[in-house]
Formats: C-alpha cells, structure tokens, sequence
C-alpha cells in the first residue's frame, strides 16, 4: 500500500508553533482555502516529485519571521504596509516552513522535504499547476505579533 | 568552554544560542558558522569543546562536517540539531560519532537534558 502524508490539524500547527516560538500559539481552522497574493513553500518527496504545496499570506511571512528573529513586530507591520519583503524575512519563513515540513510527516508516513519558497509573484504557477487530495487552511495568532493564514495543500 | 554553533540560518543560531542561555549554558564563548565548510576552516584553527551542527546546509552539510573531522583526526564533541531526525540519519550520525540528534523545533529542557549530560 502506497504510504501517504500526514495532515495537519490546528492542534498539531499550534503545538509546533508554539514549541517554536517558546508561546502559545493560538490555531482555528479556516473555512475559505484560498489566500490572495500569498508566499509558496513546496515539498518534494524522495524520488523529487512535488507532493504538498504550502500557501500563506504576506501576514504569516512578516508576523512568522520577524518573531524568528525577536524584531519588533514594527518592522514586521512596515513590511506589510509597504509589500517589500527583506531577505532576511523571506530566509525565516524558510526555516519556518522547514521546520513546519514534519507536521506533514510521521515515522510510518511517506517522507518529503522542503524545496523551495516562493514570493506572491513566483508562487501563483506553482501553486496552480499543482493538483491535490486534500487541503486544510489554518489561521495562526502568533503571540505579541499579529494573525496569519497557511494553507497546507497534499497529494 | 568553546561552543560552535552551525546552521545556515541566522535567525536559528541567534534562537540556538538564546537556547543555549536560557538552559544555564550562556557562560561558556560561543561562536557562529554558517555552513560546515566555514564550521571546517575555523575549527581547523581553533578546537571548539562543542559543535552544534544544522544537517542541511550549503556546501558543507552537517555530517559531511562530521566526517571531515573524523577524517582530519580533529576530535571534540559533536551533536546535530536539525529539523529532520529519522532513523538513517541517526544511524549515520551516531556512526560518525556525534553524541546526540535535537529535534527543531526544540525546547531549553531538551537543551539542559541532552547537553547537562554531555558536558
């Protein structure tokens, strides 16, 4: 029997959060599964197949990153505000997203890794072209920070 | 004490070293590689007592640093921290010496757990 992937629930996207972040976490799961101008974050399986695409809204990207890196969450409402996301903001969601790639993993599940994120004006054609069986979507309070949205997409 | 931290992502080694500091390791010199092949080069010079190594990183990764020691005869202790930990990548790491595998995301008990008994 082919092994699948793991689906997150709010409970295990706020546990690894929070772990993360050394806070609460607070997780609701979204109805709508869509998300305008989001960043991307694909996975790929052993054999190097896209298996489950990550989409989240320029908030979570500021909000997740700027929290990584302790920045007053100022610099992180600037970045929303102008829609000029730094390097360094974009390498936090990465690890943000690397870390959160085992939430998608069990030790009887298929395994997968992180590939690559993607910028809103990257991220449309992957996440287009990418067909998959199930999606969950996730709106995240990051303590002391601000909300965001992830949207989990898996084959 | 010399401590090594090695992670290609700033913000991990700044949250490694905050880690570090919040367990009651913060009175030991600590210091930052971004990759294994920087790790290699400053190690070379001066022997940490501690490598705390990422295993994913660009041109060097974590046990490809483990193994250049190994192969270098350079012996100090050597623990991965690292987002991935399956069961291969604890055979080899435990193959190439290293004394522990941290799960990211971690915690500080797991750092005042793992290191207290190492160090």
């Amino acid at each position: 029997m082919t092994k699948r992937f793991v689906v997150p629930s709010t409970e295990s996207v706020a546990d690894m959060l929070s772990m993360l972040y050394g806070n609460d976490v607070d997780a609701t799961e979204m109805p709508d599964k869509t998300i305008a101008g989001a960043f991307a974050a694909s996975f790929v399986c052993d054999d190097g197949d896209l298996v489950a695409v990550c989409v989240c809204d320029p908030a979570f990207v500021a909000y997740s990153g700027a929290a990584l890196s302790m920045m007053p969450v100022g610099g992180a409402e600037d970045m929303l505000e102008s829609g000029e996301f730094t390097k360094t903001s974009v390498d936090n969601f990465y690890e943000v997203i690397n870390v959160c790639s085992r939430l998608l993993m069990s030790d009887s599940s298929a395994h997968l890794k992180l590939d690559k994120v993607y910028r809103p004006e990257d991220a449309v054609a992957v996440v287009g072209g990418f067909s998959a069986r199930v999606t969950v979507g996730f709106k995240l309070k990051i303590p002391r920070y601000g909300v965001g949205k992830m949207i989990f997409s898996i084959v | 004490m010399n401590i090594m931290v090695v992670d290609d992502s700033a913000a991990m080694r700044n949250m490694i070293i905050r880690t570090l500091r919040q367990a009651g390791f913060g009175g030991n010199d600590i210091s930052q590689a971004e990759d294994g092949l920087v790790a290699l080069e400053s190690i070379k010079k001066s022997v940490p007592d501690l490598v705390l190594a990422d295993w994913n990183m660009p041109n060097m990764t974590g046990i490809e640093l483990l193994e250049a020691m190994n192969e270098e005869g350079i012996k100090t202790k050597f623990g991965f921290i690292t987002t991935e930990a399956t069961a291969d990548m604890r055979a080899k790491a435990s193959a190439g010496g290293a004394k522990f595998l941290i799960s990211k995301p971690f915690s500080v008990e797991s750092f005042e757990k793992v290191l207290s008994a190492i160090m």
